[in-house]
């Protein structure tokens, strides 16, 4: 869907994406995390048609966004982090003016901004004047106005930057309900946690340069090399730990009254086997997880702390 | 499908109460002006008047409403593009599938719209003149399109310098500037034109044919200067031939056209001007300017 190919873009001396390579599939959910400054806005932009890359290409299903914008804007949805609204205007105006602007015609605007209004839960506020709005609604109202061409792929900037704890959680909400519209969204965020709920895939950014990519536990993987694993028995956590100390593949053994964890830097299989060892040996598993990767901590990890917000 | 930028400015116009507070003082200054020109010149008068007045009357109103309008139109237009940027909304405009020339058209006609409230609403004001004779419907008609082409060009220029310049303030300052400034330089640059002709004129550098080419050069650089601009209107109304009397003066020569005014070709040059700066400001807006094909960045 996105491929993104030896990307720079520089300001004077400072480079800000520094020969950025980066592929997001058809319909994933793409965490686009980062430190300020790493390059995240910079490297929307550029994908939105809003700044010319110095080198590399940018590519939306195959067609050149340097070359192709005009082709590829039914196909994008953008939403900056810092915005503005026009306050005069009624919410319901505010779209339709919206809708003008990718020429829908005026008999199906209706239709379009009851359903946008509906998905953000600004419904019962379409005749109320944008300038009314909470900061929270406002970026609401912003989301559903980058939908309302029912754009491919969705380019979000901090969709829930400068927002209160209350207004972030209304906000996760409807990027939560963007997962079922079958869109491929790319997101950045400092809220890490929350994107590697939603997210089929995150990308790290840092100096401009993509560190790692993959799935939350991937990443996890690339850098602990170790999957940690919970195990969680009925009774006797003192027989799990006898029979994990026999196999080398075990390692950090850690016990708890009803739980113990393990680290391990074998594949599924040998995770299989190290449960089918567990039952055979009898001991009452009631659970065997791998620990879901915390981005958080992913992100601190490879950015080295540089993390401000 | 109307403009959707137009379409939301016409909203928002009609709702700003500055608007109306803003008309209302500009009829009132009108209606001062006319007051004030009515008992100049008499007309109340047992005696009679003199009709000519009326169309000296009418000549310093519409002189009047260009002039302020050469002022109003650059404070209104030069925050087209300036004020997007400030309000930190262009970036939503330009992601939209609206190129940057329907953007800045969108833009000019939102302030030709203001233009044309204003003329609309001053025609009531003007009806007192037609009341006393002297002033033909259809020469006022010719004159208010004259008005509007002359806005237009007015407007291009102000949203030029709003596409280069990022604040409101310093772009209407720039476009009343530039507007000075051509009222200015243009008259100076007539006058070297003509000073060069007439030298090698008169040294046989040059001979008479060249008068043609000389009258039309100036009447294309004068063209955009406002002032020659109302006399062509002067001229037209009148049917009297100033311009052209005093570009003959100045070049020694006969040079006019039997029906052409000069203010047709004025109309005609400020539509090419106003095209060329609107294709320029719809340049400038575009984020990513479009490579040529076949030229491969990565």
């Amino acid at each position: 869907m996105l491929k993104i190919e030896g990307l720079v873009k520089r300001y004077g001396k400072f480079t800000a994406v520094d020969h950025l390579d980066m592929e997001v599939n058809k319909g994933s959910i793409y965490g686009f995390v980062g430190p300020n400054g790493a390059g995240k806005t910079t490297t929307m932009k550029i994908m939105a048609g809003l700044l010319s890359a110095d080198e590399g290409s940018v590519y939306i299903d195959g067609m050149n966004v340097s070359e192709d914008i005009d082709a590829l804007k039914d196909k994008i949805g953008y939403m900056p982090d810092f915005f503005g609204v026009y306050n005069d205007l009624r919410v319901d105006e505010y779209m339709d003016f919206y809708a003008g602007t990718y020429y829908i015609p005026y008999e199906q605007r209706k239709d379009i901004i009851d359903n946008l209004l509906e998905l953000v839960d600004l419904k019962d506020k379409r005749n109320f004047y944008v300038d009314s709005l909470s900061r929270g609604m406002k970026q609401r109202l912003c989301l559903a106005r980058s939908l309302i061409h029912d754009p491919e792929i969705l380019i979000l900037d901090e969709p829930a930057s400068g927002l209160d704890p209350r207004a972030r959680v209304e906000m996760k909400e409807v990027l939560k309900q963007l997962r079922t519209l079958d869109k491929t969204i790319i997101i950045s965020s400092h809220i890490l946690p929350e994107l590697a709920e939603m997210c089929t895939e995150i990308g790290i950014i840092n100096r401009g340069r993509l560190i790692d990519s993959g799935s939350v536990n991937e990443i996890m993987r690339h850098i602990s090399k170790e999957r940690i694993i919970d195990v969680k028995v009925l009774e006797g956590t003192e027989n799990a730990v006898k029979i994990l100390e026999q196999l080398p593949e075990v390692t950090d053994i850690r016990e708890n009254t009803f739980d113990v964890s393990f680290g391990c830097n074998g594949t599924d299989e040998m995770l299989s086997q190290v449960l089918s060892k567990l039952v055979s040996a009898g001991v009452p598993v009631i659970s065997f997880t791998e620990r879901e990767g915390n981005l958080e901590d992913i992100f601190m990890k490879l950015t080295g702390g540089e993390e401000d917000a | 499908m109307l403009n959707p930028v137009f379409r939301k400015d016409m909203r928002v116009l009609f709702r700003n109460i500055k608007v109306y507070i803003g008309l209302a003082v500009y009829l009132f200054v009108l209606l001062g002006v006319t007051n004030l020109i009515l008992k100049m010149i008499n007309i109340n008068n047992y005696n009679g008047f003199n009709p000519e007045y009326i169309m000296i009357a009418y000549l310093v109103m519409f002189g009047f409403q260009m002039l302020t309008l050469t002022f109003i139109i650059p404070a209104v237009t030069a925050s087209s593009i300036s004020g997007e940027r400030e309000r930190q909304t262009l970036d939503f405009l330009l992601v939209t599938r609206m190129s940057g020339w329907d953007i800045v058209v969108g833009k000019l006609m939102s302030s030709l719209l203001l233009v044309g409230l204003l003329i609309v609403a001053s025609m009531p004001i003007y009806a007192i003149l037609f009341y006393y004779g002297g002033v033909s419907v259809s020469g006022f008609i010719l004159n208010t399109v004259f008005l509007l082409i002359y806005s237009c060009f007015v407007g291009s220029i102000a949203v030029f310098f709003s596409t280069i310049i990022k604040k409101t303030a310093a772009a209407t300052a720039v476009s009343n500037l530039f507007i000075i400034g051509i009222t200015i330089g243009t008259g100076i640059a007539v006058l070297i034109i003509v000073g060069f002709y007439n030298t090698l004129l008169g040294a046989g550098t040059l001979s008479q044919s060249w008068s043609r080419v000389v009258g039309a050069l100036c009447i294309i650089i004068c063209s955009t200067n406002p002032v020659v601009c109302f006399i062509s209107v002067v001229d037209s109304q009148v049917g009297s031939n100033v311009l052209w009397t005093v570009i003959n003066d100045l070049i020694e020569t006969d040079f006019s056209f039997q029906y052409l005014q000069v203010w047709h070709f004025i109309a005609v040059i400020y539509i090419i001007l106003s095209v060329l700066l609107l294709k320029l400001s719809a340049r400038n807006i575009l984020p990513v300017k479009r490579k040529k094909q076949g030229k491969h960045t990565g």
